[in-house]
């Protein structure tokens, strides 16, 4: 408990020591992580075999439960083109219901890349501002007061800038492995549309 | 027979003088003899005598020699005592010098808490000692809590009596009648209240010998030095400072926060009902084309206008309903992305200008480097935060622009992919029902 207590104190320390800059950028982290969060666990591909394989074993019946996103919309679009006979309407159809899926693979892309770009730039904004405080308390020769002065400018512009990268990296690392990957199920989802609408017999695919 | 007459006669005579010449001779050679002797005689007296004489010349000289060897330590020796006499005097001066700087130091800074220190020349050590007596005294009095009456200046400039607690001389408290609280130096001796911290009952605990719970303290280094309370600047003293070029970024701000607020609207009108596509094909699938244009004829908003134009033209050919739709989209599309890209190049050039402005600034500083040197840091360090004034204000300026605008485009951007798959999806299941 004690710990828990002491480690709480140090932590209001150190975002006081960085300014009013600090707390938006502790907010971003919430926000950024969140969108990733949702990303990783919405982004599930399911079973990890090409969409050939895939739609041979569903239309079989050697399988039956989807897993992932690319395990429903095979099974949605098996559904579809037992339904639907003309293969024109039917990359319509499967365009109409695979809306869904690329929905949820976009799904906050544009929020983490925003938080990404925009974390640094709180940490400048930070370290401007420190550096503006250092400069007047050269300025007025009150280096060393407690509030402030020259090591309080510093640390603050330090500080900032550590937390606004601390938040960019990771959130840019991880939002560019999650993007290659609904990338790539973007490709799956066409793939698996241009495999329903041509004339080829499923079982010999 | 003459001749040997003659020869006779020669003979004769040459036998004569013969005997004459052997006597002659002898007499001379004893005679040389005895000379002979004599003057040996004397050669051996004079070999003597002059050994005898160089003997004790060599040894006067030996003498002499001792003499100038032992003259000669000597006067090493005391050239060496000389050395060290030397020495030693310069030791002594050094250290007189030193006392005396030991003492004139010590006068001086007893002098600024008015205690004179007489300097006498003759008895350093008694000074000396009186100097330390003096400083020990003065610094258990330094070191001690005191109260005292006295006068001190109030916030609005005017002097109010009371008593004033002195912690030593590094921090002092007042307590009067109209306010109370620490007190910092006003210069000249003089004490001011500090308003940046009220601490009144920290004072008024002191006065009365009680001791705070919270111990708020303005420690000062000199009490004649004024400190002088640090101006707040406002808002807009900053944004001055920046000059044109702050208020060019700050006008492009405000610039851009309306043009988000208007998006945001805009977007938000554009949105309409959620259910609206939901509730198009029900009633198309139920009611049939001309109620569902009835029913969307009210509606307003970017998504009704596209299903509107979706649902009047349904029993065209396919590939034509396609083409309206794609160019209802289009049209509208346009509508949303308005302000979009004015709202990221605002927050792309803010920075820019910030930039430019601390470019400027620090030509502003170094032209004032030019003019008066380095000497002055208040000039230089001053130049430099103005110029770092932009710069933030372009920060500022930037970070909210280009989060809402990249927010407010994938907002739009998700508006016209609904758009898209509400028409699409209606188109398909009027066809699958027909």
């Amino acid at each position: 408990m004690d710990t828990l207590v002491t480690f709480i104190h140090q932590f209001i320390a150190y975002m006081n020591s960085g300014g009013f800059v600090m707390w938006p950028l502790f907010i971003l982290v919430f926000v950024l992580w969140y969108g990733l969060g949702y990303r990783y666990h919405t982004i599930q591909r399911g079973t990890k075999k090409s969409p050939r394989v895939l739609i041979r074993k569903f239309a079989s019946g050697k399988r039956e439960i989807p897993k992932g996103i690319i395990d429903s919309a095979v099974v949605d679009g098996l559904g579809l083109k037992a339904e639907i006979a003309d293969r024109k309407m039917l990359r319509k159809f499967l365009d109409d219901r695979f809306y869904v899926y690329q929905q949820t693979l976009n799904q906050y892309a544009k929020l983490v890349k925003t938080v990404v770009i925009v974390a640094p730039l709180i940490g400048l904004l930070g370290t401007v501002i420190g550096m503006i405080e250092t400069f007047d308390s050269l300025a007025s020769m009150s280096l060393f007061s407690q509030s402030g002065g020259i090591a309080g400018g510093i640390s603050q512009a330090l500080f900032t800038t550590q937390l606004g990268l601390v938040v960019a990296v990771p959130g840019l690392v991880m939002g560019r492995l999650l993007d290659k990957k609904a990338s790539k199920m973007e490709l799956d989802l066409e793939q698996i549309k241009d495999i329903l609408c041509s004339e080829e017999n499923l079982d010999e695919i | 027979m003459k001749k040997i007459f003659l020869a006779l006669l020669v003979l004769a005579t040459t036998m004569f003088a013969s005997t004459e010449l052997e006597e002659a001779y002898a007499k001379e050679f004893a005679f040389l003899k005895a000379q002979k002797e004599m003057l040996k005689a004397r050669a051996d007296e004079l070999k003597s005598s002059n050994a005898q004489k160089l003997q004790s010349a060599k040894n006067e000289i030996e003498k002499l020699q001792q003499q100038v060897l032992a003259k000669e330590t000597k006067s090493q020796n005391l050239s060496d005592a000389l050395f060290q006499a030397q020495q030693n005097l310069e030791t002594m001066s050094d250290d007189t010098s030193l006392i005396e700087a030991v003492i004139s130091q010590g006068t001086s800074s007893l002098k600024e808490y008015g205690i004179e220190l007489p300097l006498n020349k003759d008895d350093y050590p008694a000074t000396l000692k009186a100097l330390f007596e003096k400083s020990l005294a003065l610094r258990d009095d330094l070191s001690s809590l005191k109260v005292e009456e006295g006068s001190f200046y109030l916030q609005d400039g005017s002097l109010a009596q009371g008593k004033i607690v002195k912690v030593g001389n590094v921090a002092a408290y007042g307590v009067s009648d109209k306010a109370s609280g620490i007190l910092v130096p006003a210069g000249d001796h003089k004490m001011k209240i500090f308003t940046a911290q009220p601490a009144e009952d920290v004072a008024n605990a002191l006065v009365n010998e009680q001791t705070p719970e919270n111990l708020k303290i303005f420690i000062y280094e000199n009490v004649n030095k004024e400190i002088s309370d640090t101006e707040e600047k406002s808002t807009l003293d900053v944004i001055n400072s920046a000059g044109i070029i702050g208020w060019v970024i700050v006008a492009l701000g405000l610039v851009g926060i309306l043009f988000l607020v208007l998006r945001v609207f805009y977007l938000q009108s554009s949105t309409g009902a959620k259910t609206l596509p939901t509730d198009t094909l029900s009633s198309l699938l139920g009611s049939g084309v001309n109620s569902t244009l009835e029913f969307l004829k009210p509606k307003k908003g970017a998504t009704a206008r596209v299903l509107k134009a979706t649902v009047r033209n349904l029993d065209r050919d396919r590939e034509h309903v396609e083409d309206i739709i794609s160019e209802a989209i289009i049209h509208e599309s346009s509508r949303l992305d308005k302000l979009s890209s004015t709202i990221l190049v605002i927050a792309a050039v803010a920075p820019l200008l910030g930039l430019l402005g601390t470019v400027t600034g620090m030509i502003a500083t170094f032209d004032i480097i030019t003019e008066f040197g380095t000497g002055d840091p208040k000039l230089l360090s001053g130049g430099i935060s103005i110029a770092l004034v932009t710069t933030e204000l372009g920060l500022i300026v930037a970070i909210p622009l280009l989060l809402g605008g990249n927010l407010l485009n994938s907002w739009a951007e998700s508006i016209k992919d609904s758009m898209e798959h509400s028409a699409l999806h209606i188109v398909n299941e009027y066809n699958k029902q027909k």
